[in-house]
């Protein structure tokens, strides 16, 4: 993840003096915004919780420990734990996208079904993705837009690597179904 | 430059190539999503208030290490000094024998005993009438003598066992030990009580509330028409404490009106001048005792005079207020703790114009407010004893808050 060699140095001097947070920071808000933003699809919410996540690094990096979890584990189960606690906290919120509408493209159009795909938009995506399980669209945000590794994803969501892999499976597979089948306009 | 990786370790699951094909695509849309932007302002802003907290911390890291390098060197300094010099090390032991030798010959101090301790020499150090070295000065009895002097501070009346009546105290001397003349003999020996008796016990009268209250919802910032729910509220109650800043600190005498102010400020309630502060000391078998008497003075003349009772070493023990007929039958009710009736904030509604709402209390007052009581599926509107909380908002606005929440049991 963070400039790999230099991460654990950046980490270290953040622990003796929080002064040195600004780097990590600065480093890790995009990555946790959108983490956030697309598990809760609400801009303003993305950004309380983000903001609760960054507090909570900052209080506790001091309990941070190198063993087998990178920093980037660490952080996002932060972020994941402000997510759920939202959700237990609350019903979910309409949601509330970006202006920007664009339609997404697939790699390769061969079938009449990809190209169903490859006319999804961005809306249309995330409504299907949240319609997936909490762990799957975990799962599958972390892999795909994170581009955490399996081994770290099963870190963050406390499952082993098989788990992870066959929530994966499922996650993809239920998301295909969704996009294809558009039943999930009455989902959200 | 981003590049899209598929998990070859998924593909033991698919069943066929065409499914791959299938979820390698479905997996290439969630890589492929733009990713969300949020404003440029928040993130700086979110930045300047981590550094400025970040800041804050160090600071406090820094306070607590210089002390502890302090401490650290001192010790250090003087293993040093014993360690580097047996003969200053000799000396300094010989003069302590020497010195407790001297001490133990003259008999002039005793250890306290709480069994000889009398009113009029409450610090423990005796006047010992056991002693034949003090025994030269015939004893004199308070009826020989005449009517006792009554010492300037009512607290030290207290020590006798009997109730002093309520009146406004004066500072310092309210402490037994400022109003001792350790010069006179002990005039009474009368035993200690066994257990405290306190004011509030005499008329100690209990709620029974018939029915349940519904707690008012929280407008914050918002009319009624326009209200939204907010379900995202965060409250901490975190009462301005107070550390006594000196060990001579007078804060640290129990007993003195310093003292009560800073347990009150401990639990919330600030004690500013002028504020009705009355402090008794009972002196028992079971150890000293101390129930406190406040009122802010600012407060109208509808709201009740809080108690509190304490014992050394324990802490408060229960907390009550004076009724005086304004709410119920006059006597002493038993309340809440205000850490604990502050638990009721998560059974309130609230309504504002912002999604989440972050709220610290630090201030409690106490005071009378009309709660709705509901009893058989009619609603009465009751007066109660409330802890008024004040509290500001913190992740936005930092506007202003004041939470009433009952506050008997």
């Amino acid at each position: 993840m963070l400039i790999d060699e230099k991460e654990q140095e950046i980490i270290s001097r953040a622990q003796s003096n929080p002064g040195s947070f600004a780097p990590l920071y600065d480093h890790y808000f995009p990555k946790i915004y959108s983490y956030i933003y697309h598990r809760v699809q609400n801009p303003q919410l993305a950004e309380d919780l983000v903001a609760e996540t960054f507090y909570k690094a900052l209080a506790n990096i001091k309990k941070f420990k190198w063993q087998d979890r990178s920093f980037a584990c660490w952080l996002y189960t932060i972020a994941r734990n402000q997510v759920i606690d939202q959700f237990r906290r609350q019903e979910p919120l309409p949601l509330e996208l970006d202006e920007s509408k664009g339609e997404l493209t697939a790699p390769v159009v061969n079938n009449p079904e990809e190209k169903v795909l490859s006319e999804v938009t961005k809306e249309e995506l995330l409504k299907a993705i949240k319609t997936l399980s909490s762990e799957q669209q975990d799962a599958l945000l972390l892999r795909f837009q994170e581009e955490l590794k399996i081994k770290e994803i099963a870190l963050i969501l406390n499952k082993n690597e098989g788990a992870v892999k066959a929530l994966l499976f499922r996650g993809l597979k239920n998301l295909r179904k969704k996009l294809e089948g558009g039943d999930y306009y009455e989902a959200v | 430059m981003r590049q899209f990786e598929w998990d070859k370790s998924v593909e033991e699951l698919c069943s066929s190539p065409e499914e791959i094909q299938e979820l390698k695509n479905v997996a290439f849309l969630l890589w492929d999503m733009p990713r969300p932007q949020s404003s440029s302002s928040f993130q700086a802003e979110l930045k300047g208030r981590l550094m400025e907290k970040a800041l804050l911390e160090e600071n406090y890291v820094c306070k607590e290490n210089k002390i502890f390098q302090f401490i650290n060197k001192g010790h250090k300094y003087s293993r040093k000094i014993l360690l580097a010099r047996p003969l200053f090390t000799a000396a300094a032991a010989v003069l302590l024998i020497v010195s407790l030798a001297v001490f133990h010959n003259q008999g002039q101090v005793k250890p306290f005993s709480p069994e000889i301790a009398s009113p009029e020499n409450p610090s423990g150090i005796e006047v010992a009438q056991n002693d034949p070295a003090v025994e030269k000065e015939p004893f004199v009895s308070p009826v020989d003598k005449g009517p006792v002097e009554k010492p300037s501070g009512e607290g030290a009346g207290n020590l006798t066992g009997t109730v002093p009546e309520r009146t406004p105290t004066s500072g310092p001397g309210d402490q037994p030990g400022a109003t001792a003349d350790p010069g006179k003999p002990a005039v009474t020996e009368e035993p200690l009580k066994v257990a405290p008796e306190f004011e509030a016990w005499k008329n100690q009268q209990s709620f029974k509330l018939a029915g349940e209250i519904k707690l008012p919802p929280v407008y914050y910032r918002v009319e009624k028409d326009t209200a939204v729910t907010v379900e995202n509220v965060s409250n901490s109650w975190k009462p301005r404490k107070i550390v006594a800043v000196s060990v001579a600190s007078e804060a640290q005498i129990t007993g003195t009106k310093a003292w009560a102010g800073e347990i009150l400020s401990n639990e919330g309630f600030i004690v500013r001048e002028g504020d009705y502060l009355e402090v008794n000391l009972q002196e028992t078998q079971k150890g000293l005792f101390v129930e406190v008497f406040y009122r802010p003075q600012k407060s109208t003349d509808n709201d009740p005079t809080l108690v509190l009772h304490y014992q050394e070493g324990t802490g408060i023990l229960s907390y009550y207020y004076e009724e005086e007929g304004k709410a119920a039958q006059p006597g002493y009710y038993p309340l809440l703790p205000p850490a604990e009736a502050f638990k009721q904030v998560n059974n309130l509604k609230w309504y504002a114009l912002s999604q989440r709402l972050d709220f610290s209390f630090q201030e409690v007052v106490l005071t009378y407010y009309d709660f709705l009581l509901e009893e058989d599926g009619r609603e009465k509107t009751v007066k109660l004893p409330a802890y008024c909380f004040l509290g500001m908002e913190t992740l936005h606005n930092g506007g202003e808050l004041k939470l009433y929440l009952p506050a008997v049991k």
